[in-house]
Formats: structure tokens, C-alpha cells, sequence
């Protein structure tokens, strides 16, 4: 029975082995459309809940304003000196794009919350970005800031 | 001593924003220095005693920061990590810790405040100062750092996040528990998602379950923006996220967070278990809200939803949200579609039409819109999986948003997603269930119990249809004519993932069975034998009704079988149905053909069980078999009850 239990554990772990763990830091993907985060085990691996594969304390460069979300990426000048907006947009510059084609979304309403339009005024931004989203969106290369101002410029 | 006071005092002006141009007058300070501090003289010696008499150490509070728990030689702390004790033996010792604590207190301040420690144990300096009246006895202090990230994250309400399971990736079977912390914000987005998880850098996924299991892992805290932590549940593991609204007030929190800090870059062995996430997490609150106990009212075994119970039952939970994956979006519009439909956001995805197409169709603004929606998602899906190459991502993707952005409805061209049952909300994740039946005309009775999780049969409400994962399920029967009690089962684990596939995603359904159990030897006696049975096929239907076709190979061991072993293939088939709210039917037939060891056999059995929901932890349950194990046919049938807690 010893060895058949051995062989049980052999075998279940094999299971496991099959879906090897592959951490991976995060990928510095340059500017525009693609560039979204892959944190921590990008291929859902088996245990990727519950293992991480870097440490850097808690806090370590993994809240807003000082994510290195904004590396790997040349941004100029920005009229924004909001580090939070430009942080969050680089990263989810996918999600915002969807969101500007369809008219609403969550990721394009918590851009609008950072840039300080208020709430009532949110629809008809948003209309008027969906209707302008080739004049924003051009190639697809346009960096966050790119991107952000190009929407201000269209919140007049 | 009175050196190491005045370096104390200097530092302590320097550190003031406006400290630069102080240093001309520090000299002339230094002068009165002697009597300023004979005024407020106050010694390690002094606090200690003051803390003795007040029995501090004993206090509930304290344990909670220290997370001390009782143990079989008396208290231990569960944190491993030596860094977070002041004191030599303060993983087993509360008094000596906060002795040693408040002597830390009063160390002179170095080049570095952040790691002295009233900047490292902000949570313990409060609470002490409560006490003691610490900011009365010692000269004011900033930590930098601490203000600097606290004024980051402004923590000022939290949630409970509950990632749920999803298909095909067993890690994620229990779920998973983390903490948001809320900011000002309205956005969700902009939360911090507090994680506590093991650390590896282990490459070899052997290596890594076991130790992962067994605890050689380090676990650590760790806080990511909440959007990134959506982007990898939500988007690519494909698990519903469930959100619970805590009631913790700002106060609280400021509690939760000074906890929070001391945590920092501190390990404990990580087991997968017992002190696991959810486990770890509790701390956090009993340190948020003194008056919880949430930490002494855990099972010893704790299942991430049983943390979203616990919140309840202490009144912590005032509200829900349910957050489908892109996975479960994409099978709802799918769901919406017409063929027509259907048909040409395959041709978008497979590229044999461009986007423009859509309006060529002669399809309502709705049907446009579902076609590029199904089409976008699904792409985006592709990408994270990285089934396509960026560039040609990007310039597919633009195209799709492009054609969607001249489409602006009224109406949502989809209804919203049905919101679930929260998870929470169905059956517990123990069982006990009692059942009396015939086994080839031997009446028997059964007991069998179960500390985890979930089978085929039981209630879907709260749980991912199709899903079946069970741990060291036990089943003893008795005979009372033959008067023997018998073991009947063992499963060490028995876990079935039953994936529907849709046009627009083909997932692979699996099981896998190992344990001890009663089988018919040749000689037309039964005993035990341990059983590995892996398979892996198709399942077709939705969550409501499905059918599935599985490939197996089933290998025994046992002392009695011709070489102990046997190894067979073969396959198993069946239908799953929830009919009505209630009753839930299951029907399966497997055959196997033994081809090495105790070869020149088979077996094929045949099986159905109706599962009668009677409340949310109980229901009534019918089993029949029939099996023929070397063409020795053999049938039983059973009915029971099953309690759930």
C-alpha cells in the first residue's frame, strides 16, 4: 500500500507539473494598444492565486503615482500633472479604448472621475469622445498622454 | 545615556520641514538640554512596569497585532519571519515582546527614521500610547515613509474580494479572498487590492505543489492597484469576482493600515491549507475592529468562502457586487446571438471579413452591435492568452473599435447578466449525509461525511455548475445482518470539471478520482483497493443541462491482484440536469478494459442519482448502480439525506 500511495503522489503532482509555473515580471511593451499589464503569471498557471513571483514589499512600486507602469514608455510632455490619471491610463489604455468606441464603460468613467469632470457632465463627454474616437485613436501607437490630450482637447 | 538623548533631540530638529536653518541655534539648545530633559524623564524600566500593572501583555489586543495563537506548549505567534519580534524569544512570549517593544520605542533615532521602531510598528505604538500616554513620555516623531504611501493609498473604507473558481484550474478551486482598500474615490477601479500569497521564485512545478502545500513557501502581503488584480482573475483565469462592502468606518482603517505596515516584507510559512490566505486576512480585521474575533472563530481548515461567512455572521458585510469575467460575458452575448450572427463574428475573428461587413448584413443596430462586441472581447481574450502577435492585435483591434464607435444606442443591445446566487449563499462546504439501501438484496445502512467542498449532485446555487471537487470523503457502511461494519471509501480527492463549449470558446472537460475503495475481487470477495482514475473530454449544453464524454484510465493496487496492480482504459459518458429549482439528476455509465496486471477483465457499470433540495443545507438523495466487474453483475440502490454546515 506504501508504494501505491507513493505512486498516487507521483502521479496527482505530475497533474501539476504539467501547468508549470512561469513567472514573469512585468513586460515592458513599449506605448499604445497591447501595452496592458502581465502581472505575475500571465498563462493563469496552477498555483498563480496563490504564488507571486517577486517581492518587493507590500508597498514596494505597486501604488498609483509611482507604478512603473510609466516605464519602457517615452511620454512627452504632459499638460497633466496628475501622476494618478497618466498611471492609470498607460495601463489601461485597451480598456479606455473600448470604452470610447462603445460610449461608456468603467475604465472610461474613472478616467473621467481623474480628470475632474463631474458626473452630470459625463454622458455628453463621453458622446462626444465616441464620436471622435478615430481622431484619438489613430494608429494605435499614441502614448497615454497622447491619448489624454486629445480628450481633453475634446472636453473644450 | 544623556548622549544618546541629546542625538535623539537633534535628530528630531532636523527632521522638521523647517529644520535647515536650526542648526546655529542647536548649539545654544544643547546648553538647556539637560534640564528640558530631566523634566520628562521616562525609562524603559518605568513604561514596562506601568504596562506590567496595567497587563498589557495579556491584553486580546496584543495578541491580535502579534498574532499569537494558542498552541500546544502555550501561546506562538504564527509569523515566522524574526524581524517582526523586538525580543529573542517573542514568537512565544507576549510580556517579553512588550518589554522589548517599548524599549524599541525609546532607542535614540538613527540617519533612517523609517526603521526605527515606532515607524515600523505603527499599529503597536497606538494602541501602547493609548495605554501609556507614549506621545505624553516621548519626543514627537514623522515617519516619512509612512506618511508618504498612508498619503498614497488614503485608506478609507474597504471590501472583501471573493475571485470565485473557475474551469480547469484547480488552484482556483476554493477561490481565493483579498482585501480591497478604498480610497476617495467612486471608481472602483482605483482601490489597492491587498493580497496575501507565498513567494517563489521555484520553476519546477513538482517541486512547487508539494512545497506549496507542506509550507516551505514563504507567504507575504502584497498590495497591487485593484485593476490589475481584475485584469488577471476577471479577464485571464476567467473566475466571477464577487465584491462584499465592509462596514469598517475611517477609523478603522487607519487601525487596518498601521497593521497593514508592520506586515511589511514579513513572512510566514505559507501553508495551503490552513494558514492560508484566508486565514491570514482575518487578523487584518480583528486588528481593524478590536471588538471582532474573527481570527478564534475560524475552522481550523479554512475555505476562502467561509472567511465571506464569517464577515457576515459579525455584521461586517453590508453589501454586494457581482463582477462576471469576460469569460461569462462573452458566453452571454453569445448566448443572445442568432446564427446569422454568430456566423459572421467567426468570420471577423478568423479574418475572412473585415469589420465594415457588419453593416452589409442588413442587421439592426443591436445585432452590429453584439457582432463587434463578441468579436472585441474575444479578440482581446486572444491576446492576453497571446494566441496573437501584438502588431497584428493592434491593428485588428483598432479596426473593431473603429466600426463600433459609429454605433451609439439607446438600449443596451444586451439584457444585463443574471446575477447568481453569491457564493456565500449556498450550501456549506462540510457534509454529513445518513442513507439506508440494498446491496444485492443486503440491506446496509451508510454513513458518509465530508470536509470539502462540492459533487456533481449537490445544489448549484452559490458553486460553478458542472464542477466537482471533493477531499477525504469518507463512506463507512454497516450490514446489520451480516452485524459488520465495513469501510466502504476512502477518496483522498475526487475532483470533475465539466466545461461547456460554445462556438467562441473550446475548453477541455477533466477528472480526477484517488482514493480507497470497496471493489469485487475474483475470488467474489470485496475488499479494498487504492485507485488513481484520471480522464479528460468534452462536455456540450450550457449550465443547466449538459452532456459529457470523458476518456479514462484507472489503475488499482492492491495485495490480492495478480503483480498488486492493474491498469485499465476506457471511458465514461453522461448527462447532468438541473430540472426546476430543486431537483438535480445525474446519469453516468463507464466501462474500462484491463489491459495490464490483473489483466483479461473489464469493467461497466451504469449509474443514476437524483439530488432533491430541501433548503439551502439539506436536501434528500436516490443512488442506484449496477456494475459487472468480471461478468460478476452486481446492483444496489440507496436513499438518503444529506446536511450540510
Amino acid at each position: 500500500m506504501k508504494k501505491a500511495l507513493a505512486l498516487f503522489v507521483v502521479l496527482s503532482l505530475a497533474l501539476f507539473a504539467g501547468s508549470a509555473f512561469a513567472g514573469q515580471a512585468r513586460n515592458n511593451t513599449g506605448c499604445g494598444l497591447g501595452s496592458m499589464l502581465f502581472e505575475d503569471n500571465a498563462d493563469g498557471s496552477v498555483f498563480s492565486q496563490s504564488l507571486q513571483a517577486t517581492t518587493n514589499g507590500i508597498f514596494g512600486n505597486q501604488t498609483f503615482g509611482i507604478t512603473s507602469g510609466t516605464l519602457g514608455c517615452e511620454q512627452p510632455d504632459s499638460v497633466f500633472t496628475n501622476d494618478m490619471l497618466l498611471a492609470f491610463t498607460v495601463d489601461n489604455m485597451d480598456g479606455l479604448a473600448r470604452d470610447i468606441s462603445a460610449g461608456h464603460g468603467e475604465t472610461l468613467t474613472t478616467v473621467a472621475e481623474l480628470m475632474e469632470i463631474p458626473a452630470d457632465h459625463h454622458d455628453a463627454f463621453f458622446t462626444k469622445l465616441q464620436s471622435n474616437f478615430d481622431k484619438i485613436f489613430v494608429t494605435g501607437e499614441e502614448s497615454a498622454s497622447v491619448v489624454l490630450n486629445r480628450m481633453a482637447k475634446i472636453a473644450g | 545615556m544623556l548622549r544618546q538623548r541629546v542625538k535623539r533631540f537633534r535628530t528630531m530638529l532636523f527632521a522638521k520641514p523647517g529644520g535647515r536653518y536650526l542648526p546655529g541655534f542647536v548649539f545654544v539648545w544643547l546648553l538647556f538640554l539637560p534640564a528640558v530633559s530631566m523634566a520628562a524623564p521616562v525609562t524603559a524600566d518605568q513604561l514596562a512596569r506601568q504596562a506590567d500593572s496595567l497587563k498589557l501583555s495579556e491584553k486580546r489586543y496584543w495578541h491580535t497585532l502579534l498574532h499569537y495563537r494558542p498552541s500546544w506548549r502555550g501561546l506562538r505567534s504564527l509569523i515566522d519571519d524574526p524581524e517582526f519580534f523586538l525580543a529573542e524569544n517573542g514568537k512565544r512570549r507576549p510580556d517579553e515582546e512588550l518589554a522589548a517593544t517599548l524599549g524599541g520605542f525609546l532607542e535614540p533615532v538613527g540617519a533612517d527614521p523609517d526603521s526605527h521602531p515606532r515607524c515600523r510598528f505603527p499599529a503597536r505604538y497606538h494602541w501602547l500610547d493609548q495605554h501609556l500616554d507614549l506621545d505624553g513620555k516621548l519626543p514627537a516623531m514623522v515617519c516619512p515613509k509612512f506618511a508618504k504611501v498612508k498619503g498614497e493609498i488614503k485608506p478609507r473604507s474597504a471590501e472583501l474580494i471573493f475571485p470565485g473558481s473557475n474551469f480547469n484550474n484547480p488552484a482556483s478551486m476554493f477561490g481565493h479572498t483579498l482585501v480591497n482598500i478604498n480610497g476617495p474615490y467612486k471608481s472602483k477601479l482605483l482601490s489597492h487590492a491587498l493580497n496575501y500569497s507565498a513567494f517563489t521564485e521555484e520553476k519546477n512545478g513538482f517541486a512547487y505543489a508539494v512545497k506549496g502545500i507542506f509550507g516551505f513557501y514563504q507567504g507575504f502581503y502584497s498590495v497591487l492597484p485593484y485593476y490589475a488584480k481584475l485584469k488577471q482573475y476577471n479577464d485571464l483565469e476567467r473566475r466571477d469576482i464577487w465584491e462584499y462592502e465592509l462596514n469598517l468606518d475611517r477609523q478603522e482603517m487607519e487601525r487596518m493600515f498601521r497593521h497593514i505596515w508592520e506586515l511589511e516584507e514579513i513572512y510566514s510559512d505559507y501553508f495551503f491549507f490552513d494558514e492560508n490566505c484566508a486565514y491570514q486576512l482575518l487578523f487584518l480585521f480583528d486588528a481593524a475592529r478590536p471588538s471582532l474575533r474573527l481570527v478564534e472563530q475560524a475552522r481550523p481548515w479554512v475555505i476562502p468562502v467561509d472567511t465571506v461567512r464569517l464577515l457576515e455572521q459579525n455584521g461586517l458585510i453590508t453589501a454586494t457586487a457581482y463582477r462576471p469575467s469576460k469569460a461569462t460575458r462573452i458566453a452571454w452575448i453569445v448566448a443572445q446571438m442568432s446564427q446569422d450572427e454568430k456566423r459572421l463574428a467567426a468570420q471577423l475573428l478568423n479574418q475572412d471579413e473585415l469589420p465594415e461587413a457588419v453593416n452589409r448584413a442588413g442587421f439592426t443596430g443591436a445585432e452590429k452591435v453584439r457582432v463587434l462586441d463578441l468579436a472585441i472581447e474575444t479578440l482581446e481574450f486572444q491576446y492576453l492568452k497571446r494566441d496573437v502577435a501584438r502588431p497584428e492585435y493592434r491593428q485588428r483591434y483598432l479596426s473593431l473599435l473603429k466600426q463600433r464607435s459609429y454605433l451609439d444606442l439607446e438600449e443596451p443591445a444586451v439584457p444585463p447578466i443574471p446575477v447568481p446566487t453569491r457564493p456565500d449563499r449556498g450550501h456549506g462546504s462540510n457534509r454529513v449525509a445518513l442513507l439506508g439501501g440494498e446491496a444485492d438484496d443486503e440491506p446496509f445502512a451508510e454513513v458518509r461525511l465530508r470536509p470539502a467542498y462540492h459533487n456533481l449532485l449537490d445544489a448549484d446555487a452559490g458553486y460553478l455548475a458542472g464542477s466537482q471537487i471533493e477531499f477525504a470523503s469518507l463512506v463507512v457502511r454497516h450490514y446489520p445482518d451480516l452485524e459488520e461494519t465495513r469501510l466502504q471509501q476512502f477518496d483522498l480527492v475526487s475532483i470533475v470539471s465539466l466545461s461547456p463549449r460554445h462556438d467562441f470558446y473550446k475548453p477541455i472537460s477533466w477528472k480526477l478520482d484517488a482514493g480507497f475503495t470497496r471493489r469485487l475481487f475474483r475470488d467474489g470477495e470485496e475488499r479494498m483497493l487504492f485507485r488513481v482514475n484520471p480522464g479528460g473530454g468534452f462536455t456540450f449544453g450550457n449550465d443547466r443541462q449538459m452532456a459529457f464524454l470523458l476518456m479514462e484510465t484507472e489503475l488499482q493496487f492492491a495485495d490480492d491482484l495478480r503483480d498488486n496492480y492493474l491498469l485499465g482504459f476506457g471511458g465514461s459518458g453522461g448527462v447532468l440536469a438541473s430540472l426546476g429549482d430543486r431537483l438535480k439528476l445525474k446519469l453516468e455509465f463507464r466501462h474500462s478494459e484491463y489491459l495490464f496486471g490483473d489483466q483479461a477483465s473489464s469493467f461497466s457499470g451504469g449509474e443514476v442519482g437524483l439530488n432533491w433540495k430541501l433548503s439551502t443545507n439539506s436536501s434528500l438523495v436516490i443512488e442506484a448502480a449496477r456494475t459487472a466487474i468480471h461478468d460478476d453483475y452486481r446492483s444496489e440502490a440507496k436513499a438518503g439525506f444529506n446536511y450540510y454546515w
